[in-house]
């Protein structure tokens, strides 16, 4: 049943990143998809590619989209938004949303200290299994990773560099 | 996950993002910005469908070419966003028609 909502809510919220006249607003909906892409990780047992995405995507990538909208002025239509009166339906969406991390933790049995935190959800995953299998199994993606992320960083530093007025 | 069921349902809704993303960047260019965020929700699509491979056939492959789109989309992203910025820098304007340089001059 959890499965459902979220499906629904991730097909709504990507075709109204697009529809959404405001630009502000498609980043909003596309922060709104990253978590539901992170909730529907935590009922696969994906645990920690689900805080991964989190990181990633809602904490560098939204970010970044955040200031360089910023930046540019990137004209947008009804910058100004006033009060239309949606308080009401806002609460009970934000609820609604907010209340799908509660059906994710069923097999909670009770405070104690003979389980660990593993116990709470099942796992598909985890960090001992990506380590192993990035430092042992798929060692030179790691290597090629990282490279591409120094490439990246290198690349980001000499085109702010170059765009500099002289 | 065990069943086929839930896996091709899951497969479908990862569908609609990458298409809501594909269409959002590729026909409704609104501006450079929402073009990019369309090209995050393809890579998160793609990604989604991987980790859903990845939990009905319990390997780890899926799980381990997850991150590297996820490495790969935001280097992507960075790379773009610096490039809109320096191309902003100089023109003063973000009109996604006017990125035009490619195109043959028209006789």
């Amino acid at each position: 049943m959890l499965i459902y909502n979220i499906i629904s809510l991730s097909a709504f919220l990507s075709i109204m990143v697009s529809y959404t006249g405001n630009v502000f607003m498609s980043l909003i909906y596309a922060v709104l998809l990253f978590v539901n892409a992170t909730l529907l990780l935590l009922t696969l047992g994906f645990e920690f590619l689900a805080l991964i995405n989190i990181l990633v995507y809602v904490g560098a990538l939204a970010v970044l989209f955040l200031f360089v909208i910023m930046l540019l002025e990137v004209p947008t239509a009804e910058l100004r938004s006033y009060y239309r009166g949606y308080s009401v339906l806002a609460l009970i969406g934000f609820s609604a949303f907010s209340l799908r991390f509660f059906g994710l933790f069923n097999k909670f049995t009770g405070y104690s200290s003979n389980y660990y935190i593993t116990s709470l959800t099942h796992t598909n995953e985890s960090i001992s299994n990506i380590g192993y299998a990035f430092y042992v199994n798929y060692a030179d993606l790691l290597i090629l990773n990282s490279l591409v992320l120094t490439i990246a960083l290198l690349g980001a530093l000499v085109l702010a560099h170059t765009s500099k007025p002289q | 996950m065990l069943q086929l069921s839930r896996r091709l349902l899951l497969g479908a809704s990862s569908n609609i993002m990458f298409w809501s993303g594909l269409v959002g960047a590729a026909v409704f260019r609104r501006n450079i910005i929402v073009m990019l965020l369309c090209t995050e929700l393809v890579m998160l699509a793609c990604n989604l469908n991987f980790l859903y491979a990845a939990a009905y056939l319990n390997d780890m492959t899926g799980v381990i070419m997850s991150i590297t789109i996820t490495t790969i989309a935001a280097c992507e992203t960075a790379i773009g966003l610096a490039l809109c910025v320096t191309y902003f820098h100089m023109r003063s304007s973000s009109d996604v028609e006017a990125l035009n340089f490619l195109k043959a001059a028209k006789e």
